[in-house]
């Protein structure tokens, strides 16, 4: 198990950037019967999702996000110094999408850029890679950038994913400010890789022979029992980790996956459900980046007076899980928007 | 009976509710392809409800080799949450 406390990294702020275009499930999804998609929208409880257009990419919805962050911290592009994107969905193989959005934000050559290849758990993960660097000095200002767009590789005729899936851009300012102390809990089970995966379109089968197989495969059965056997001990592991209890934590921000597995989870680890935010009845599962999402949105409507604790949970597509036990500040700076297209 | 187990006829009652299929159709011999509410969503449905009031985990394999009601019902006898025989 990997777990790190690590000390003196401020959330700053967080925007999201979500697609201005609408799908809702209910009026608009032909390829399935009436009253299946009620069905699945009952149960996975999302109601309309925002979906790019073809021709726009996650960075580009994260590129919109970061100039609104960096405006509404006032910070200058020159006083960053590392640029972590999170994404499993490329502008292109290489270079690295981090690259693009480098010279997007006119940031300078001082600062490390780089692209992680994650999904569900991708947030977790890029917190744990900045409050590290900050920690060691390394840096004092990271920007965290975490975008997808899932539903431009669901295949329309996939009962079991067509419904699901949100796009959304995040990006996530860190400072060196402060000694609070964040906990992380980090796992992969690589055995699990076939459980969320698009087998054409990369090195292994670039154009493979059922185009079925250039859109995401999921096996829902086996997702199921990995998440609800996994989450709820890494919620506890995490809480062991920090000292805490349930009680100590003001929110519990799970990746989107969907409402009736999250209810699930929270139920069996004995969560109030009124601590654990939902927002995908409007946006879909918006793979890792729903967790910034739903952080950005939960805090944006409750503008606590005080510090809070809230513990983020990523969990899917590897498989990979992790956790982040953080503080959040009232000055900590909220902000979302549609994406214009230039 | 042990508290926790449960009776055939009340094990059918779960499976219907947590599939969200009509009760009478619900019967050993039905055979799951034909219930209403067995589909991807309705097995995941039934995963949790036998989770959270059985603890049971559900393997995959377990699900796929699962035809009719009789053998869900095998399957909670076989874990020692079904109180009647099975005939």
């Amino acid at each position: 198990m990997t777990t790190a406390i690590l000390e003196g990294a401020t959330l700053k702020g967080v925007a999201i950037c979500v697609p201005d275009r609408i799908f809702d499930n209910i009026k608009d999804s032909d390829n399935f019967d009436p009253q299946e998609v009620k069905k699945v929208v009952t149960i996975a409880g999302i109601k309309r999702r925002r979906i790019v257009e073809a021709s726009t990419c996650s960075s580009d919805l994260c590129r919109q996000a970061g100039k609104q962050l960096l405006e509404g911290l006032n910070w200058s592009p020159e006083s960053i110094d590392a640029l972590i994107f999170v994404t499993q969905t490329p502008d292109y193989f290489l270079p690295s999408t981090a690259s693009l959005l480098h010279r997007d934000l006119e940031l300078p050559t001082s600062c490390a850029a780089f692209d992680v290849g994650l999904g569900c758990s991708g947030y977790p993960y890029a917190l744990w890679l900045a409050a590290m660097m900050i920690q060691t000095g390394g840096a004092k200002r990271v920007l965290v950038m975490h975008g997808e767009t899932p539903s431009l590789f669901t295949h329309a005729k996939d009962r079991a994913t067509a419904m699901l899936f949100g796009d959304a851009g995040s990006a996530s300012a860190l400072e060196q400010e402060g000694s609070d102390r964040w906990g992380f809990s980090l796992h992969s089970d690589g055995k699990g890789y076939k459980d969320l995966i698009v087998p054409g379109r990369g090195f292994r089968e670039p154009q493979p022979e059922n185009d079925r197989d250039n859109y995401l495969h999921m096996n829902g059965a086996s997702l199921f029992n990995f998440t609800i056997q996994e989450v709820p001990l890494l919620i506890q592991n995490t809480l062991n980790l920090m000292g805490k209890n349930i009680d100590d934590v003001d929110a519990f921000i799970f990746h989107q996956s969907n409402q009736f597995m999250m209810r699930h989870i929270a139920k069996k680890s004995g969560l109030p459900l009124a601590k654990t935010p939902m927002i995908l009845a409007d946006y879909g599962n918006a793979g890792g980046a729903s967790v910034p999402m739903t952080l950005c949105q939960h805090y944006r409507d409750k503008k606590p007076n005080s510090t809070e604790t809230a513990m983020l949970l990523g969990y899917g597509v590897g498989r990979s899980w992790g956790s982040a036990l953080m503080t959040i500040r009232p000055e900590t700076v909220c902000l979302q928007s549609e994406y214009t297209k230039h | 009976m042990p508290e926790n187990k449960v009776s055939i006829s009340q094990a059918l009652s779960i499976i219907a509710e947590a599939i969200n299929s009509p009760e009478n159709a619900v019967h050993p011999a039905a055979e799951l392809e034909d219930l209403e509410g067995w589909d991807s969503m309705g097995v995941l449905l039934l995963m949790a409800e036998l989770d959270e009031r059985f603890s049971i985990i559900l393997e995959e394999d377990t699900i796929s080799a699962f035809t009719t009601v009789s053998d869900i019902l095998s399957k909670l006898k076989e874990v020692d949450v079904l109180a009647d025989d099975l005939n």
